[in-house]
């Protein structure tokens, strides 16, 4: 890695900064190393393993639905507990264990400190622990699945009192591991947003004002915050959960004066902000690429950044929308309602933000370009379908219906897989000092692009039809028959879609080892990332850089070229290249 | 380095330290009084606030902090008592 | 306007090299500082929910005064007592720092210490005194929430001792000084202060509010 490198970088690069791990073994610099670069990259690594695995799982599940009660290609016959098992882990890999790991914790670590001309994170040491109390977790949760009374099979939600009563689920150490797990995750990323947050506030550079800073910076400290602030009632309910299961308190069991529907609240509380914590970081990227590769500016610079933390204050307040059915008092339902309709508005502007950006703009079909617009448009099918599933009136018909189950694939993976995608094509070059084939990407994002929506379209119309999620076996009951063909035509999706990961697979690993070397600005892009070696020094800059203007200067008219670095100061504009 | 480092002195913690002692004693006390069982209650919760406060502010120096720091002490406050009164309907009142 | 850069520099170089006074950003507060109470902002919402959940349930269920008569209010009372003198205390030991003396902080920051494992102690006694006479976490809703709370803001009671433990041991050694002693005294103060008020409103829900009336 070293002689590529020092054969790309440009001459103000060339000069190391400190190196304090010069000459430390490869323990010190790879594996417990304080360096938030390398720390992106090993969460990058943690979320692109569990996506191999809760992938693996959605094909389980989808070929059990299919053809039920035949034994899976590559497994085995699958008994009704372990598809409860399957869904439950699945769930939870997808949303705690790749979701948030790749865009909080890989991009967010990697890029903010780049992004804002800082050394570092504001806490190095806590930055490790981070990552290494995530690894922790995921082998917990991992290991839980080689337990004689299976995963946790309670669903991802884990209502009780099926979780909280033992007995109900036949796993004891199961939903117990899981508990643990997250409670790490949950440990792992209150650290890491300590982080950003910190980061963010105080190691800006010179001229680096809030204002100036790169709209993923403000996504991601806002994803953070929100993070911060919604799973504190969830980890008092988790050790309540906990102990009903180990001890056998009664905070959720009814029988014996206990709540269910508390637990619910409690979840939703966090699940939904959590859903927005993912949503944000992945807007994010989608918005730091789309100027790049329209060469224009971002539409609307200030509002986004408004608009994402009055998404942020509302989605504190819509939670309940999650529960319409559950029992509880259905006077909070119209209010939960009105509110939840009211959220879509900032999205809306997001979304019309990134359409406006793109208007007479002079566009590149890079890779990059090409998943955020298969990302921008896939979601905007996800947001409309949910303003059906919160209003409350249509959700009683709807609730727990596959059409949940497409309208939450549809704003989920094309945030997080192919907006995650978008942002591993983009910064692939910084991050490794290698560029991915272009080709096999275009065939990549074809292949998800076409598949995804294969798979998830007619979900939709299963779910109208009534559809309950969470079903083993649809043959079971005879209103489901007629609607067996849309998840037989789901299934050949879903496992097209998995095919269609391939090619990015072998290009990661091919490129890792013998992709063309990139150069400092392969997107000639203008955030600061842009302007130091790929891969960056420990240290990043090795002079401080001063900001003079905002990111987004493409296209100013007057300039020789159509793109700025933030920190080239106004003098040498007039000079070519 | 420290933007808002206070220096108050030693005697003015120390007199903190009389008012939260003495505070505690009314709240205790005020528990075994013959009150309405309401305003005992209020008083007990006000003097827990008052305490609360009364450490929060010259303890920990809130009272000297940018308007960075009041934030992120406020908004989850807010957050939590907003919490609260939601789940009144739900939870409290059932049954 | 030129930035003012200015620099900590640490030689095991960790933490952050530089720390920048923006002219037109945010005062410059001291990372650590920032950091600590976006920590404790999220511990507002753990015990926050839980304080809630009691409050939700409490409203719910009644009965709860027979339950709650066992709790001893003047065990509660010397506890409360017992933390508050060890925030005063603590506050002291920065004092001393901040005036570099040396002794002061190894007197206050010891009598922290002492004091906050005596509040472990009593707890203790009181755990066992109350297990002694058959009330355990499954014996009735006041009693899970009981043992629930105080177990948790006892693991952070526990959690504050070691940090102090770990900040005493260095200010014998007179290694605090050289790594930004005051600083770490204020950030472990201000966790140790935030474990004082959130016992500040244990102590009434818990040992004087059922008994009332």
């Amino acid at each position: 890695m070293n002689g590529a490198m020092e054969a790309q970088a440009l001459p103000q690069t060339t000069t190391v900064v400190e190196e304090p791990h010069h000459g430390a073994g490869f323990l010190r610099s790879y594996v417990f190393s304080t360096d938030h670069k390398v720390i992106g990259k090993q969460y990058l690594a943690v979320g692109l393993l569990m996506s191999l695995i809760g992938g693996f799982m959605a094909y389980l599940i989808r070929v059990q639905l299919a053809w039920p009660g035949k034994p899976l290609l590559g497994w085995g016959f699958i008994p009704p507990a372990s598809y409860l098992a399957l869904v439950t882990m699945h769930g939870t890999i997808m949303v705690f264990f790749v979701a948030m790991p790749i865009l909080l914790g890989a991009f967010g670590n990697f890029l903010i400190p780049l992004m804002i001309g800082a050394k570092d994170m504001a806490f190095p040491r806590l930055n490790m622990l981070s990552i290494w109390t995530l690894v922790v977790a995921s082998t917990l949760l991992l290991g839980s699945l080689f337990l004689p009374d299976g995963a946790a099979s309670a669903g991802w939600t884990g209502y009780p009192p099926l979780s909280a009563v033992p007995s109900y689920t036949g796993n004891y150490w199961g939903i117990n591991l899981w508990l643990l797990a997250l409670a790490l995750e949950f440990s792992s990323f209150l650290m890491g947003g300590i982080n950003f947050l910190t980061t963010a506030i105080n190691l800006r550079a010179p001229g680096m004002t809030l204002w100036r800073m790169p709209l993923l910076v403000w996504l991601e400290i806002t994803a953070s915050a929100l993070f911060l602030l919604s799973v504190g009632p969830l980890v008092g309910g988790s050790i309540m959960l906990l102990l009903d299961r180990i001890v056998g308190t009664s905070f959720y069991n009814p029988a014996h004066g206990g709540d269910p529907l508390l637990w619910q609240h409690l979840f939703w509380f966090f699940g939904h902000p959590e859903v927005y914590v993912i949503a944000l970081p992945a807007i994010g990227i989608m918005m730091e690429i789309l100027p790049v590769f329209a060469r224009k500016p971002i539409f609307g610079y200030r509002t986004i950044v408004y608009s994402t933390i009055i998404a942020g204050f509302l989605s504190l307040v819509v939670w309940a929308h999650h529960m319409f059915v559950s029992g509880m008092d259905p006077r909070l339902a119209t209010p939960f309602s009105i509110m939840t309709i009211v959220i879509s508005i900032p999205f809306a502007v997001m979304i019309f933000a990134m359409i406006a950006t793109l208007w007479r703009a002079s566009i590149s079909f890079t890779v990059p370009m090409l998943f955020t617009l298969a990302a921008l448009s896939s979601f905007l099918i996800g947001g409309v379908t949910g303003i059906f599933l919160g209003s409350q009136a249509a959700d009683i018909y709807l609730h727990d219906s596959y059409f949940v189950v497409a309208h939450f694939h549809y704003t989920l993976f094309p945030l997080v897989f192919m907006g995650g995608f978008a942002g591993v094509y983009y910064w692939f070059p910084k991050m490794f000092g290698r560029k991915l084939n272009p080709s096999l990407g275009l065939v990549h994002c074809l292949m998800t692009f076409v598949f995804f929506n294969l798979t998830f379209i007619p979900l939709f119309f299963a779910g109208f039809g009534g559809a309950p999620r969470r079903i083993y076996f649809p043959f079971g009951y005879d209103f489901l028959k007629p609607l067996q063909h849309y998840q037989v035509l789901a299934t050949y999706g879903a496992i097209l879609l998995l095919i269609g990961q391939l090619p990015f697979v072998l290009n990661f690993f091919l490129s890792l080892w013998r992709g063309a070397p990139a150069e400092a600005n392969p997107w000639q892009a203008n955030t600061l990332e842009w302007t130091i070696a790929s891969p960056p020094h420990h240290g990043n800059f090795e002079h401080t850089p001063h900001v003079v203007r905002g990111p987004y200067d493409y296209s100013v008219p007057g300039m020789a070229q159509d793109w700025i670095t933030q920190d080239k100061p106004v003098a040498q504009t007039s000079a070519a290249v | 380095m420290s933007s808002s480092t206070v220096h108050d002195s030693q005697r003015f913690y120390i007199e903190i330290w009389m008012w939260l002692v003495g505070l505690l004693v009314v709240g205790t006390v005020v528990v075994f009084l013959p009150v309405p069982k309401n305003l005992a209650l209020l008083v007990v919760f006000a003097v827990a606030a008052v305490k609360a406060v009364l450490v929060v502010r010259n303890y920990m120096h809130l009272k000297a902090e940018h308007l960075i720091i009041y934030l992120i002490v406020l908004v989850p406050t807010v957050l939590i008592v907003g919490m609260l009164i939601a789940l009144m309907p739900d939870i409290a009142f059932r049954w | 306007m030129e930035a003012d850069l200015t620099l900590s520099p640490r030689p095991d170089h960790t933490g952050p090299a530089y720390q920048v006074i923006e002219p037109d950003s945010l005062e410059a507060i001291p990372a650590g500082r920032i950091g600590l109470w976006i920590f404790l902002a999220g511990e507002i919402m753990i015990f926050g929910g839980l304080i809630s959940c009691f409050l939700l349930y409490r409203i719910a269920q009644g009965g709860w005064v027979a339950d709650a008569a066992h709790v001893d209010w003047q065990v509660g009372t010397i506890n409360t007592m017992v933390l508050l003198t060890s925030s005063l205390t603590m506050i002291l030991a920065l004092a001393s720092a901040r005036k570099d003396d040396h002794a002061g902080v190894i007197r206050y920051l010891g009598l922290t210490v002492g004091l906050g494992i005596l509040f472990l102690m009593v707890k203790a006694y009181e755990y066992h005194g109350h297990i002694e006479e058959g009330f355990t976490p499954v014996s009735g809703m006041f009693w899970s929430f009981y043992y629930t709370m105080t177990g948790l803001h006892a693991l952070h009671v526990a959690g504050g001792i070691v940090v102090n433990t770990v900040l005493l041991v260095m200010a014998v050694k007179g290694t605090l000084w050289a790594r930004n002693g005051a600083n770490r005294l204020e950030f472990a103060g201000l966790y140790w202060h935030f474990v004082d008020v959130v016992w500040i409103l244990l102590f009434p829900l818990l040992y004087l509010s059922l008994k009332i009336g």
